[in-house]
């Protein structure tokens, strides 16, 4: 029975499970990391709203012809810039963005393209006075040249190893 | 509209869970591994990066937080080599949220990136600290 339910509900009964377990074994300690859970999920929703309202609006406007133009098959340089500059301005954690990132792959976003978008996200304005504050300015220009560099090289590693179908 | 709505809605249902459950696996994961961030890198500068790797593949949540936990750690005497490491793969390299990715974005690039992106974090690592001694 267990079996036959979606993945996605497996993983999270599993979670359950090993909380009921951790709760047996040492309870006052799991009430707190139910609280930090709790805390966390809290802290999570207001992202995940804006997250799903702009993918509510980006499938009334977002035609899929907009979608193969900028970030589909014949793209060229232009996917590559749109990719970049579309990471830098997402500040949300990763999570969110995949079931985004599976509905614009099946409208025809290229795999280098997600590859390029997934592995350019340490580099963004916003975060940027937090780099400096904690690392200085020399770190935070040169970790944000060489993660851009890496977002590009990694277009092209998947591209080869994995290819770009849709 | 109805339709964007519709597909927003299944979206939602099938994301929920695997977050849900994502957090509730971090939350016991700070419950057994207590503080161990800084129990781990141990100043070694060639098995740092390595650690720095491991220990932010399994983590998750916004680039600002590495930083403020990278930030906190540097001023613990950990090594920017590690930290570095660290710092990127948080970002790049998801391994409580492969299930997640597989199920999104297909098994083979799932593997392939996080693959790469873990090998890399440790040569990104490598080469910032080798430009630090130049600059």
């Amino acid at each position: 029975m267990f079996t036959r339910l979606p993945i996605r509900i497996q993983f999270l009964l599993i979670m359950c499970l090993a909380y009921g377990v951790a709760f047996i074994v040492t309870p006052q300690k799991t009430t707190v990391a139910f609280g930090s859970f709790v805390q966390a999920l809290v802290q999570m929703l207001p992202a995940l709203v804006l997250v799903f309202f702009v993918m509510f609006v980006g499938y009334i406007f977002l035609k899929p012809e907009m979608i193969h133009k900028y970030l589909g098959e014949d793209s060229g340089k232009r996917g590559w810039f749109a990719a970049c500059i579309a990471s830098i301005f997402f500040s949300g954690p990763t999570y969110i963005l995949f079931p985004y990132l599976k509905e614009l792959k099946a409208q025809g976003m290229k795999n280098s393209l997600i590859a390029v978008f997934l592995n350019n996200r340490n580099v963004q304005p916003a975060f940027v006075p937090v780099m400096i504050y904690y690392f200085g300015i020399r770190f935070a220009l040169v970790f944000s040249v060489l993660v851009l560099g890496y977002a590009l090289l990694s277009g092209l590693l998947i591209k080869h190893f994995v290819g770009d179908e849709a | 509209m109805r339709d964007a709505a519709q597909r927003t809605v299944k979206n939602i249902q099938t994301s929920i869970p695997i977050l849900v459950g994502i957090l509730m696996f971090l939350s016991l994961l700070e419950l057994i591994f207590d503080q161990y961030y800084t129990k781990i890198f141990t100043g070694n500068w060639l098995l740092d990066p390595l650690v720095g790797t491991v220990v932010g593949s399994i983590s998750v949540g916004v680039p600002v937080a590495s930083y403020v936990i990278g930030g906190e750690l540097l001023k613990q005497g950990v090594t920017l080599l590690a930290v570095t490491a660290f710092v990127f793969s948080w970002t790049t390299v998801g391994v409580m949220l492969m299930p997640l990715e597989v199920k999104s974005l297909g098994k083979k690039f799932t593997f392939v990136r996080n693959g790469l992106n873990f090998t890399f974090s440790i040569v990104i690592a490598m080469c910032l600290s080798f430009v630090f001694k130049f600059l």
